[in-house]
This record gives C-alpha cells, structure tokens and sequence, in this order.
C-alpha cells in the first residue's frame, strides 16, 4: 500500500511538480495559462447553453443529448488512448521502476489511479456544466439531475476501459505508420482541415442562429438522417434514455452489461499484456526505418519491360536489350550523390522538419491546411461583416485572417538554432559561413510560407470572397509579414536560444523566439485590423491597405536589417554551456 | 599545422579561466595525445580548436589559417569527432556522412572509396541505410569517424574517441590514426588512458585547471615509459596545492 502512495505521489509531481519555485513565482508562471484557459471554457460554456437553446427550439432535445453524449464519449475514448499509451507504455520512469523492487500490480495500479482522477476531472468540467445547462432549457424533471452523477460515473469508467483495450492495438497501429512520413502528414492535414471545417460549420449555424432564430438550420431531410443514424449509437443512446427516462427497461440492464463486459475485458487485456509490452517497448525503443530505392527500383523496373516490350514488337533488337540492361543494373543501395552546399543544408533542414512527427505538425501540416481554413473564415467573416458592418470592411476582415495564419506558420522559424539541439556544434564546426546557414533556414521557412499564401491567395480569388486587385494587395502584406516575421524570430533564436531537447531529438518545451514572434505577429494583426475597419470607413479600401502595405513592408526591412548586420558575431557567440 | 598562441577562454558564468594561456604546436605527421583529469580543460581547448567556443584572447591556427579570423578555410582542414557522438538522428548514416561530404565539397569518387573503405572497416554496411537513431553508442561513433574522415582532413580532431567502443573497434580506430599521420596528415586525441597514449602517441600534452603543464616528445629519453609518473607528477601537485 506504501508503495502505491509512494508511486502515485511520484506520478502526480513528475507531472504537475513545483520543481522548487515559490508559490509566488507558481502563480505568476501559471496565470496566463489560467486565464487562457477560463476564456476558453467561458467561450465552451456559451457555446453549450446557446446550443442547447437552439436545439430546444426546434424541439430536438433528444437528439442534442444523444449527440452530446456519443461526441463527448468519443472524445474522451481518443483522449484515453493518448493518455494509456503515454503513462502506462510510453513513460520515461518504466525501465526505472523495473529496477527498483516495486510490482508491476503497484506500478499500474498507481498510474491508472493518476489516469482516473485526470479523466474525472476533465469528464466533470465537459459534461456537468452541459447537462445542467440543457435541465434548466428543457425544464427537467427531477430524475434528470438525479442521473447525471450516475451518466458522469459511467463517462468516466467506459472510457478508461475502451482505451485500455485499444491502447495496444493503436500502439501496434501507430508503430507501423510512424515512419511513413508523407501519409502521416497527409492524415493530419485532412484531420485538421476535416476538423476545422466541421467546426467552422457548427460555428457559423450557430452565428446564423444568434443572427436570426427564424432560419431553420436543419432541414428535414438531414434530421431524417440523424434520426435514422442516432438509433444505433448504442451504449451512448442507451445513457441517453437513461437520462431522458425512456425505454428504461432495455437502457438498464444493457448498460450494466456492457459496462461489465468492457471492464472485464480491459482486465483480461491488462493481466495478459501490461507487463509484456511494458518489456516489448524498451526492447525496442527506437523505430528506426531504413532507406532504400526498392520503390523507385520496382516502378523503373515495370516501366523498363514495357519500354523492352514496345522494342521488341517493333523488332528493334538492340535497343530492346540496352533497356534491359539499365533495369536489370538498378541497385536498391541508395547511391553517393554530390551536391552543393546550400542544398545539402535546405535538405537537411527539411528531412528534420519532415521526419518529426510534431514539428512537421507545427509546420507543414499547418502551411497546408492554412488556405483551408483561411477559406472558412473568410466565409463566416464575411457573413457576420456583411450583416453587422459596411460591406467594405471584408477586405480587412480577410487580411487579418490571413495575417494570423501567416504567424502561426513562420513564428515555428523562432525555433531554428533552438532545435539543433546537441547537434548545434555541426553548424559550428561546417566550413560554411554562419549567414548563409542562416539564410538556408530562412529560405526554408519562407517557401513554405509563401507557397501556403500564394495557394491561398489563389483560394480566396477563385471562390470570389474578395476582389482580385485587394486579394493581391493582402497577398503582398502577408508576403512581407512572413519575411518581417520569420527574421524577426530568427534573430531573437540566435540572440537567446535554449536547447531543451528530449530524447526524441525534439524540443521539449516551447522557447522563448517562438513565443515572443508570435506574440508580435497576433499585436500587428491586430492592430493591421483595427487600422484596416477605422481606415476603410474614412479613407477607403485602396488607401488603407496601401498604408498598412508601406508599415508591414518598412517593418520587413527593418526586420531583415536586424537579422543580417552582425550575424556572423552573434552566430558565433552561441554556445550551448 | 596546428599553432596554439596564448589561448584564453573563461565562460559566461565562470569566474576563472577554463583554458590559461595555452601555447603549443603540432606538426604535419604528429600523432598528439592531449592529457588530462576531468575537467582539466581538455574539451574546452579542442572546442575552441574546432570553431565551436568563441573565445576571450589568443589566437588557433589550422594549417596557417585563423580559426577566428578565416574559420571557413581553418574549418575544411578539420575533421572532428565530438565526445557526445552527436548526430542528426533523422538521417541514415548514409545520408549524414553525404550531408557532411556535400558541406566539405567532396566529389562523388572519393565519398564512394572512403565510404566503402570504412563501412567495411566498422562493418556498417547493413546499418548505413538505417536511421541514425536505431544506432548504438559505438554504431554513431563510428558515423561519426566517417563523417569526419570523408574529406580526408589534414588535421583529424577526436575527442576521448575510444568510449564505449568494442576491443575491435578501438584496435581499428588506433589502425587508421597511424595511417592517417603516415600520410603526412595529423591526429590530435584527448583521453584520460595513459597507457593508450604512451603506446600510440610521438607527441603529448598534459593539462591541468586549464592551465598546459608540458609538452613532450615521447620518443625522447624515457618519456615514454616514465608517463604515468609525469602525468601524475603534474596533477598530484596540483590536487596537493
């Protein structure tokens, strides 16, 4: 018993530890984050009752707490998984724990309590605020209430089960997709733009509501389907029926069975692999993947016999042959290949932002999906602006879009000394000067971001959103910005980089540069924003963005200014002790 | 080839110098340990060597090219192998070595011969199309070797290069010093192992609290066989003061 106290003790602080600060120093670290996270739940909390308001008005109240219930359950069964896989088979203190004479019925025991508690917590602060909040819509009898701790019991207990079972079988998933690159990236970009158009979507029905509460917003013909679809989500509709006190008879005993029967699975699954995955894992810690031209080799190959074929039919013997001869000498060894320092460096840089999962995340995926989810909210923008505003006004409205996704892209270049990490005394010990290093990193951030602005650019042109003469004017704003941006970060990464690397050989904290250009990027949307409505009213469309134009492109220069006198000096003066 | 002048190099935080006026000189041919206890300042003087430390006064020439005033050409003489064996682990071994090679301008004849000649040696031939991070410590030592030796540098740097590797893999290391300097090429090595030093070494160092004590030629007199008492003759006085 002493052992799992002691164990749990040594999850919760390894996790949420004061790592020594003072509690003043706690709460002032902490604060921000607070705040950000009050807003955010404030925003969850509206979002919910103004729901709730909408689908009492056209008198689908069922359906919502169906809806509500399956989509909350589905979330947290994706969030379970994550959780199981990172405490239970991916944490650092496993291979410690082993060591020391500690059973593995104590070390589990300790974590799932850790994993339990989180998930009480984050199902009591998504589901309870929500169910009184549609109790009072709907004016609920008193058996409503009466079963929500029961539903919140049963949100929290079915969840933890379910991702014991398919934690092990997404582990097994997720091994064998790790190191294909390119289909990961494709995966997340459909995932987030999949995600923010849904989102979107839900945002902009509920601004139509807010706008005007006649507009119906489900036709008959899309409830007809939900209905149809609703009837099988079970166990989740059988939690609802609970709650709505309906077909009581079957909900009951359904549930207490397929509880029981997940949890008795999640035991089986637990007793039998815990230990032996646990092992597995740190046996084989690393998935290296290894490169060879075996593809390119079979589509050269295929290609050759057709080519060796055509000859042949055409009786041109010799030709026939030499094509033979250079499919049959193609080698899967990938060959030695010369080239030129610049590209080796952009190459280089772009192989480490393409093979981590979480920067090619932060990076790529987002430049991808950005023209995406510019597209959207341009769209509910110029809604909400054409109905509150002047029509005018949706020029800025765009540009401070577009502008905001431009800073989330190039405020990652802040990280691009930091990310070296161990390996910084490569760049040091090259024969290559610090700026042309500097600027191979910079190329490399601005390609990305240019080509993301351009294809969105393209977009917002295409759909119509705005007139194409404005489209190219905020193109070349948000062009500037992202040079303006990303050398700002640049320079602040070299004056003050961290080397907060883990074991993965990626930054385990988000430094400084990132931050601060992200911060400058969010105060000049802003500002380019609140200038670009005042300036429309009283100047016009053209004047204004043509101010805005000469600020953000003097900013670029002094930016650029900045980054390249002194770098060399301050490149040199960067170490890692 | 290597000329050290009144090196000086203090850290940011630090209230005493990790390098005191270091002076000394190797030749084209040398095979030269550099001694010393941990923390004598051995890591700090080659760091500086390299490029990767700035440092306060004094200068480091490589080949007759200032590290501080010409490191890019300084830099294309060296060949370095850090004691952290760090490598971009995203790579293969095959593409880091290449990557090295295209910083360095090799040409596509010499990457192949060297690499064929070393992967070979190590028996990295299967693993070299693997990523980096699949390696064990003695795997990216040996990458690390590689990359360092592609260019086929003039002065080869090593930084206590013989941790954690295999009895084999130390005899091979020990091999291709010998025959890098029978070129007319130049080693410089720290260790800590007296015995190895004194066994490959014609020229050695010996530093302590950043401060050089001696330079000697081991082929003189019995520096070779007197070394441990040398060496420990210069730390013990120092531990005693």
């Amino acid at each position: 018993m002493n052992t799992y106290k002691s164990l749990l003790r040594l999850e919760f602080k390894s996790r949420y530890g004061n790592s020594g600060q003072s509690i003043g120093a706690r709460i002032s670290k902490s604060l921000p984050a607070v705040l950000f996270f009050a807003l955010i739940y404030s925003l969850y909390v509206y979002g919910v009752k103004v729901l709730c308001e909408m689908f009492h008005l056209y008198e689908l109240e069922y359906e919502f707490l169906l809806l509500f219930i399956a989509l909350s359950q589905i979330i947290f069964i994706a969030f379970g998984i994550s959780s199981v896989v990172k405490t239970l088979y991916y944490s650092g203190d496993n291979e410690l724990l082993l060591r020391f004479p500690v059973s593995g019925e104590a070390v589990f025991g300790a974590k799932m309590t850790f994993l339990v508690v989180i998930q009480s917590i984050i199902t009591i602060a998504v589901i309870l605020p929500t169910f009184i909040l549609f109790g009072i819509e709907i004016a609920a009898p008193w058996n409503f209430y009466f079963c929500i701790p029961f539903v919140i019991l049963l949100s929290v207990i079915l969840p933890v089960g379910i991702s014991n079972i398919l934690a092990i079988p997404f582990m097994m998933v997720g091994g064998r997709v790790k190191n294909k690159f390119g289909g990961n990236l494709i995966f997340n970009v459909c995932l987030v733009a999949g995600g923010f158009a849904v989102y979107m979507g839900i945002v902009q029905s509920v601004v139509n509501f807010l706008q005007d509460q006649s507009l119906s917003f489900f036709s008959p013909e899309t409830m007809q389907m939900v209905s149809k679809i609703l009837k099988y989500v079970i166990p989740f509709k059988w939690f609802a029926d609970l709650m709505y006190g309906q077909n009581l008879a079957v909900a009951i005993p359904c549930t207490i069975v397929v509880v029981a029967l997940i949890l008795f699975l999640a035991m089986v699954v637990i007793k039998k692999l815990y230990m032996k995955t646990i092992i597995r894992k740190l046996e084989g810690m690393t998935s290296a993947f290894v490169k060879d031209n075996s593809k390119k080799v079979k589509i050269k190959t295929f290609f050759g016999r057709i080519a060796e074929k055509t000859y042949l039919l055409f009786g041109k013997k010799e030709k026939a042959e030499k094509v033979k001869e250079r499919y049959t000498s193609l080698s899967i060894t990938p060959k030695n290949k010369k080239h030129s320092v610049l590209y080796a460096v952009f190459k280089r840089e772009f192989l480490d932002i393409f093979r981590s999962k979480n920067y090619s995340f932060q990076y790529l995926c987002m430049a991808v999906a950005g023209p995406i989810m510019v597209y959207f909210c341009n769209r509910l923008c110029i809604s909400m602006g054409e109905a509150s505003f002047a029509k005018d006004i949706v020029p800025a409205i765009c540009m401070v879009v577009m502008m905001l996704f431009v800073t989330i892209i190039v405020s990652f270049a802040g990280s691009c000394v930091s990310k070296e990490g161990d390996n910084f005394y490569l760049t040091k010990i090259s024969p290559v000067p610090p700026y042309q290093q500097v600027l191979v990193k910079v190329a490399l951030y601005l390609v990305v971001a240019f080509a993301s602005t351009i294809i969105t650019t393209i977009v917002v042109i295409a759909t119509g959103q705005i007139r194409y003469s404005y489209c190219l004017v905020i193109m070349g704003i948000c062009l500037m910005l992202s040079i303006a941006l990303t050398c700002f970060a640049v320079k602040l990464d070299i004056i003050k980089p961290s080397f907060p690397i883990g074991g993965d050989g990626e930054l385990v904290n988000g430094n400084f540069a990132t931050f601060v250009a992200m911060a400058v990027g969010l105060v000049l949307t802003i500002g380019c924003g609140v200038f670009g409505i005042v300036g429309i009213y009283f100047w016009g469309v053209g004047f204004t963005l043509g101010m805005i134009a000469t600020v953000v492109g003097a900013l670029m220069i002094a930016s650029v200014c900045w980054l390249l006198i002194g770098i060399s000096k301050s490149y040199e003066k960067i170490t890692q002790k | 080839m290597l000329k050290i002048e009144h090196l000086y190099k203090k850290y940011l935080n630090s209230d005493r110098y990790s390098a005191q006026d270091i002076n000394f000189e190797v030749h084209e041919g040398d095979l030269f340990g550099f001694l010393g206890q941990n923390g004598a300042g051995k890591s700090t003087t080659i760091k500086c060597m390299v490029g990767i430390y700035p440092f306060d006064s004094g200068d480091i020439t490589i080949c007759g090219h200032s590290i501080k005033t010409d490191a890019v050409k300084a830099k294309m003489n060296i060949g370095y192998v850090p004691d952290n064996h760090s490598v971009y682990e995203k790579l293969t071994g095959r593409e880091y070595v290449n990557y090295i090679a295209d910083l360095y301008g090799v040409d596509e004849a010499t990457r192949n011969a060297v690499m064929d000649r070393f992967l070979k040696i190590f028996r990295l031939e299967k693993a070299v199309d693997r990523q980096i991070k699949g390696y064990s410590h003695g795997m990216k030592q040996k990458i690390c070797i590689i990359a360092a030796l592609i260019h086929e540098p003039k002065l080869w740097v090593l930084d206590e290069p013989m941790v954690g590797l295999d009895p084999q893999s130390i005899f091979d290391i020990l091999e291709m010093m010998k025959e890098h300097c029978a070129k007319g090429n130049t080693v410089f090595f720290s260790s800590h192992n007296i015995d190895l030093v004194a066994k490959i070494c014609n020229r050695v160092a010996i530093i302590n609290n950043g401060q050089l004590c001696t330079v000697l030629d081991l082929n003189e007199g019995d520096n070779r066989a007197n070394l441990e008492t040398i060496f420990r003759g210069y730390t013990m006085s120092e531990d005693k003061a």
